[in-house]
């Protein structure tokens, strides 16, 4: 017997508003949808239909979930990438975002692309560089496809040291480049000997220096401190100033007591104590153990990355396998350093999403106000930002707590159900990058993912399980 | 927050509506629009009563972080949202589980050896329980005006029941219980914890058709509280009367019945007096009274040690 | 020495807090004895035994009272008032439903968070994403009103099917009107709530019985509009039939009434058959269908939506259904009737009620000839171009042909008011026949935007003119003063009939006597 008749009728009205009058007349309780086309198209809202509260989804995603939930990322170590990731190819260059060619590249990408080829020593200008690349013997690869994630142009060649994740509780790895500072890098395309002599240093003193000093300090799990610099203001994406501090912290006693050359210690504590985002490529990689947990359950509509290359925006979806969902990356409209706007500005750019994928970066911003005075906004935008997001999500993550929002637990496992359904599309927080290879950091802002990549997906999906057509 | 069902034991979940009845750290009562009391619990003791849902949470979770008394609630296509919260529950995952009802089941059987019973009746009166009915069998002496009204009333009303439903004397069997229906200390009173508790007991070592009629008939009378106790305590009369009880009292019953070692029996009445607060107690004086209403003998024990109490009894 | 009490409803607390609550407060200086106890009768009876209660109380068993014995009146009251605020302290961090204030919803599910208890979605989105929209509230649980049409009948069978499984209503697709639980829905109008249920494969077909039954003194419990293919053979009337169903256990309901075009065969007999099932009067209108009374006295069949109303209606007050077709209301209008030219013979019926044009056609099959339609009908003529009328001619005008991009003419009047004029000017046209549609959703004031096309028309020529004959579908309560609408149909020289049936038997004795 159906639920309809001899209840109060409470009614969700979709289409013509002006049906709400007859129904507010009579005093009964209805909700107006704003609705506009799913995906914009019929056959996109045809197939998401299918999905909505389907049971076997969300069976699925309640899997996921949990899978993520329970995932410990520690670090545990680094090394050179050709050493610690399995299966890297010899001549291999892995970049942010998801597969593009070279031709297709944008510049701050071949510049550091470029840059690479160099510090490898494969080539030794800018010319015999495009020349090796354009003779195919350098291959290119997303991060993504091994385990890994870079910020910006997120470029790991073989011989970078790369920081090792372990996920303990299901003793998978997830890996990340060391984050170079600010100013000229190479992440946003710069090559020039000063460039490629830095990193070197890295290879050759940073690297081997924390790598010992991690041997004495043991496995640091991630979680616990990220939670913590969620605690202190940091949303740790696009700030990352608290988690920096508590992660030297860490590092200094077990930096002394392992009895490395003075001037040494004086050289990395002097790097790390002057780049607040030196966690970041940690958070990153913390970020992409917890969604490689989440990825693989058949069914499931949650996103486990998000990325973009400079040119494309892209996302895999966990019960979708490894395919990715592209669109082109939407250019950033926010608060530009003096001198520069947005005509100088490169389309969206690197790994660094997979914070918004799993829940912190734009997902926390309420942690974050101060933000704001980078991104554009008031303090109370930051919050509802945050609020936002948990109309888009599967559930909430108890591990990474915001105080402003009396310590509610962060929104996390963005539905691409959801997100087609409502239109609100996952917000990112971002820097912005010149367009212009070696320039650098021009601004930050906020940005959305786009709907396109969400819309790809559900039919796809919705093709998974309607084998005959039924509701 | 998502969270999915593990267990269920209640028949239809697609579709129900209510509120919010009592909040506690790891359990709400919900009660529907037709008088229907569902359990939400996180943990997993699966006490086993209808109406219950179990899900499992994080540590610390706390249901008064989320909800109060009175917010809405509403099932609709298997999932359960709770109003002014973020908390959902998809019903459609978990398991059903079926439960089982207390009585007529052919193994049901008087109790084997008395000296179980007095095992268990022992280490009732020896327990330190300072409220409730319990008072009128143990040690501690009733110090305030209430607590003698209540001692007096059990030593009035628990002799009789015992006498009567052993007689098949409905009239008489009815006076008694009415008299017991919400009273006492607790959110559910004591007199309704020891009805539970003597029904759960009379359930399982009823069977000629005389007997069943006036315990059926106790039953029914009990399921229409309503009005006379507390709503949530009504439930769960109700629930008692269709012969379902918390796993926890069962278990301590068919140990009782079958004969079991001491500590076997003392650590399964531990387990129930840990349920719900001060319930425990006077369901499993309850309980001992249920099982004893066809052994004269046993009846003796109790009806003794209620007289043995400083207050007389008063007849009406 | 000196006793209180306070009552303290809506809250609850576990047994151990309660306990807890009372040692404190019985602690305190200068109080006697104290109390935290559920107000059973029993309790209540114990405390006035002990002599704690003294007064009656009016507190209910699932409140909390307080009860206090203290030296004094002061150390009762500020006892009293610790407790209370003991017993209210809540945990440090409280149910904050603050920030779940009603925002928009871009979605039903995210509408489903805020309108936890929602039962119904109406859709009325363009037809190519109805069937989407109906799909997630049929998997959210939600019944569904299908406002829209230009939904496939492959979709409208898989949406009944997992409606009917679930224990779900899907009213629709193009279902205009309903009114449930007494809440109009759609295009509808304010009927009194009642003791007739109404169950119809057609909007305006729908109206208009709900419209008599209410302009004649009785009242609606349900209007469920099925949409109008709900009793096509591949849909097999699942919506009518569970409307059956429900009417059936409805105490409100004592007879129900179903309206349709004839539908197949099968159909016709398993909804009868289930209709003869519920023990309640039923009255079936099936336009336009031969079916013979029934052997089952609770089935009444009648051939038009006035019968339809009036059998209901008797049926209502258990009084014998007396179906009158000459009634003096019609006498009286025929006698107002002016007299017009004898070369004007034809009748030009322009409807915005499709349902209407098709009770029109099978009331007056038989008696007009040559008759044509735009609408299909058994044995008329289609008429080959809709905007010129032949002859007898009845145009519904909410068809495709009129409506593709325009708002349909129960909102906008511009079209019928064109073809008012055009065959007001037709020197053949003896009898103009119009419907006037009120209700929510409807034009605000249908009569003052008609009345410059009757002025107009009325100019053309001063001598003769054709009849205009009208009738309103609609009620008191309805939001256009149904009153005034009537006047002023009647200062611009319409003779308005009670309803559509009247109208045509008008049209029809108007045409007779001028052979």
């Amino acid at each position: 017997m159906s639920n309809l008749f001899g209840s109060d009728l409470e009614i969700i009205n979709v289409g013509i508003s002006e049906f709400t009058e007859s129904i507010i007349e009579k005093g009964a309780k209805v909700l107006n949808v704003a609705w506009s086309p799913p995906g914009g198209n019929a056959e996109v809202a045809r197939s998401l239909s299918y999905l909505v509260n389907r049971p076997e989804v969300e069976k699925a995603n309640t899997t996921a979930f949990a899978q993520y939930l329970s995932s410990k990322p520690c670090l545990v170590g680094l090394g050179p990438a050709k050493e610690v990731i399995p299966d890297l190819p010899e001549r291999v260059i892995l970049h942010a975002g998801p597969p593009i060619l070279w031709e297709n590249m944008c510049e701050p990408v071949k510049g550091a692309i470029i840059g690479a080829c160099i510090f490898e020593k494969w080539a030794e200008n800018y010319k015999t560089a495009e020349w090796l690349i354009n003779s195919g013997e350098i291959s290119f690869a997303p991060c993504h496809h091994y385990n890994a994630v870079g910020p910006m142009a997120g470029i790991i060649s073989p011989s970078m040291p790369v920081w090792i994740i372990e996920d303990s509780a299901r003793k998978t790895r997830a890996y990340s480049n060391l984050n170079e500072g600010l100013g000229k890098v190479l992440r946003f395309g710069a090559n020039a000997p000063d460039v490629i002599e830095h990193l070197h240093w890295m290879q050759n003193v940073l690297a081997p220096a924390l790598k010992v000093t991690l041997e004495r300090l043991g496995p640091i799990e991630l979680k616990p401190l990220m939670a913590m610099a969620l605690h202190m203001g940091d949303e740790i994406h696009n700030r990352n100033a608290a988690a920096s501090a508590l992660f030297i912290k860490h590092l200094i006693p077990a930096a002394l007591d392992a009895k490395l050359d003075n001037s040494v210690l004086s050289e990395i504590v002097k790097f790390i104590n002057s780049n607040d985002h030196f966690f970041l490529n940690l958070s990153m990689s913390a970020c992409k153990a917890m969604m490689d947990a989440a990825h693989g359950v058949p069914g499931s509509s949650l996103v486990t990355a998000m990325a973009r290359n400079g040119v494309d925006f892209g996302i895999r979806v966990s019960g979708l396998g490894d395919k990715w969902y592209t669109s082109p990356a939407p250019l950033i409209n926010g608060l530009f350093f003096p001198g520069y706007s947005a005509e100088d500005a490169n389309p969206d750019l690197g790994d660094s999403c997979i914070t918004e994928t799993a829940g912190i970066g734009a997902f926390a911003m309420a942690a974050s106000p101060a933000i704001v005075q980078f991104v554009g906004g008031s303090a109370s935008d930051a919050i509802a930002s945050t609020r936002q997001m948990e109309h888009i999500t599967f559930s909430k993550n108890d591990a990474f707590t915001l105080p402003q929002l009396d310590f509610d637990a962060t929104p996390a496992g963005i539905d691409i159900r959801k997100v087609i359904d409502t239109g609100i599309a996952p917000i990112i927080n971002t820097g912005i990058a010149h367009r212009e290879a070696g320039v650098g950091q021009i601004g930050a802002g906020i940005t959305r993912a786009p709907i396109e990549c969400f819309s790809q997906a559900i039919i796809e999906l919705s093709e998974f399980f309607n084998m005959s057509n039924e509701i | 927050m998502r969270f999915a069902a593990s267990e269920i034991s209640r028949k239809t979940i697609n579709s129900f509506t209510g509120k919010v009845h009592s909040v506690f750290r790891n359990t709400v009562n919900l009660i529907l629009n037709d008088g229907e009391l569902i359990t939400l619990r996180t943990s997993n003791d699966k006490q086993q009563l209808p109406g219950a849902i179990s899900f499992s949470a994080p540590l610390g979770f706390d249901f008064s972080h989320h909800v109060k008394h009175g917010t809405n609630i509403c099932c609709r296509g298997g999932i359960l949202r709770l109003s002014e919260s973020d908390l959902t529950f998809d019903l459609r995952l978990a398991q059903n589980i079926k439960l089982e009802k207390n009585y007529y089941s052919s193994v049901n059987t008087n109790i084997k050896n008395d000296e179980s019973w007095k095992i268990a009746w022992n280490f009732l009166i020896n327990n330190r329980g300072s409220a409730g009915l319990i008072l009128a069998i143990n040690k501690i002496e009733p110090v305030t005006p209430f607590d003698v009204a209540l001692v007096s009333r059990a030593q009035e009303c628990i002799p009789l029941l015992l006498s009567a439903v052993r007689k098949n004397n409905i009239v008489i069997t009815k006076k008694a219980a009415s008299r017991l229906v919400g009273a006492g200390p607790g959110l559910t009173p004591s007199g309704d914890d020891f009805l539970v508790g003597f029904l759960t007991g009379a359930q399982h070592t009823f069977q000629n058709k005389e007997q069943i009629k006036c315990i059926n008939f106790l039953g029914s009378y009990l399921s229409k509280q309503v009005g006379n106790s507390v709503d949530i305590s009504c439930a769960y009369l109700k629930h008692a009367a269709s012969g379902y009880t918390i796993k926890s009292l069962k278990d301590l019953t068919k140990l009782i019945i079958n004969d079991t070692y001491r500590t076997k029996i003392t650590n399964s009445i531990d387990i129930v007096l840990r349920f719900g607060h001060s319930s425990g107690s006077d369901t499993v004086f309850g309980l001992l009274c249920g099982l004893a209403v066809k052994k004269p003998v046993l009846s003796n024990i109790i009806i003794d040690t209620l007289n043995n109490k400083a207050a007389k009894v008063k007849y009406i | 020495m000196i006793s209180g009490t306070r009552i303290i409803a809506d809250l609850y607390r576990d047994s151990v807090s309660l306990m807890r609550i009372s040692a404190i407060t019985s602690a305190l200086p200068g109080v006697i004895e104290a109390s935290c106890i559920m107000a059973t009768p029993a309790n209540l009876e114990l405390l006035k035994e002990s002599g704690l209660l003294v007064t009656e109380t009016a507190a209910k068993p699932s409140e909390v009272l307080i009860i206090i014995k203290a030296d004094n009146e002061s150390t009762l009251n500020n006892s009293l008032a610790s407790t209370e605020a003991e017993l209210r302290k809540q945990p440090k961090h409280t149910a904050n439903g603050s920030h779940y204030e009603i925002e928009p919803p871009n979605s039903q599910e995210m509408a489903l968070k805020s309108l936890i208890s929602a039962n119904l979605a109406l859709i009325s989105t363009p037809g190519h994403y109805a069937t989407a929209e109906a799909i997630k509230a049929l998997h959210l649980g939600l019944n569904v009103m299908i406002f829209s049409d230009n939904v496939t009948i492959e979709d409208e069978i898989e949406l009944k099917k997992y409606a009917k499984n679930n224990s779900l209503m899907v009213l629709g697709p193009d279902c205009g009107t309903a009114v449930i639980d007494g809440v109009p829905l759609g295009f509808s109008n304010v009927v009194r709530k009642g003791n007739i249920g109404v169950i119809a494969a057609s909007g305006t077909g729908l109206q208009q019985v709900i419209c008599l039954i209410d302009s004649n003194g009785g009242g609606v419990s349900q209007a469920i509009g099925t949409g109008g293919r709900d009793l096509d053979a591949r849909i097999g009337g699942i919506t009518m039939m569970q409307g059956i169903n429900a009417l059936a256990s409805d105490p409100e309901t004592k007879v129900i009434v179903l309206v349709s075009k004839p539908p197949s065969p099968e159909v016709a007999d398993a909804v009868i058959k289930l209709a003869c099932t519920t023990g309640k009067p039923i009255v079936v209108c099936l336009l336009n269908s031969n079916t013979s009374q029934s052997t089952n006295k609770n089935i009444h069949h009648v051939k038009t939506l006035e019968d339809a109303a009036t059998a209901a209606l008797s049926l209502s007050r258990c009084e014998p259904i007396s179906i009158n077709k000459s009634s003096s209301s019609l006498e009286s209008l025929l006698t107002e009737a002016p007299e017009i030219e004898n070369n004007r013979k034809y009748l030009r019926a322009l409807y915005s009620g499709g349902t209407f044009c098709y009770e029109a056609l099978t009331l007056l099959k038989k008696d007009l000839s040559p008759l044509s339609s735009n609408m299909s009908f058994p044995e008329i003529d289609v008429i080959t171009d809709p905007w010129e009328s032949l002859a007898h001619t009845l145009i519904d005008l909410g068809d495709d042909v009129f409506t593709r991009g325009r708002p349909h003419p129960m909102i906008d009047h511009r079209l019928r008011n064109e073809r008012l004029i055009k065959e007001a000017s037709d020197p053949e046209t003896a009898v103009i026949l119009i419907d006037v549609v009120l209700g929510y959703g409807a034009h605000s004031d249908p009569a003052a935007a008609m009345t410059p096309a009757l002025a107009e028309a009325r100019s053309i020529n001063s001598k003769s003119m054709p009849i205009i004959i009208g009738f309103i579908c609609g009620t008191e309560a309805d939001p256009q003063n149904i009153g005034k609408q009537k006047s002023a149909l009647i200062d611009n020289g319409v003779l308005v009939a009670s309803c559509n049936a009247e109208a045509v038997r008008l049209a029809s004795k108007i045409l007779e006597k001028l052979k």
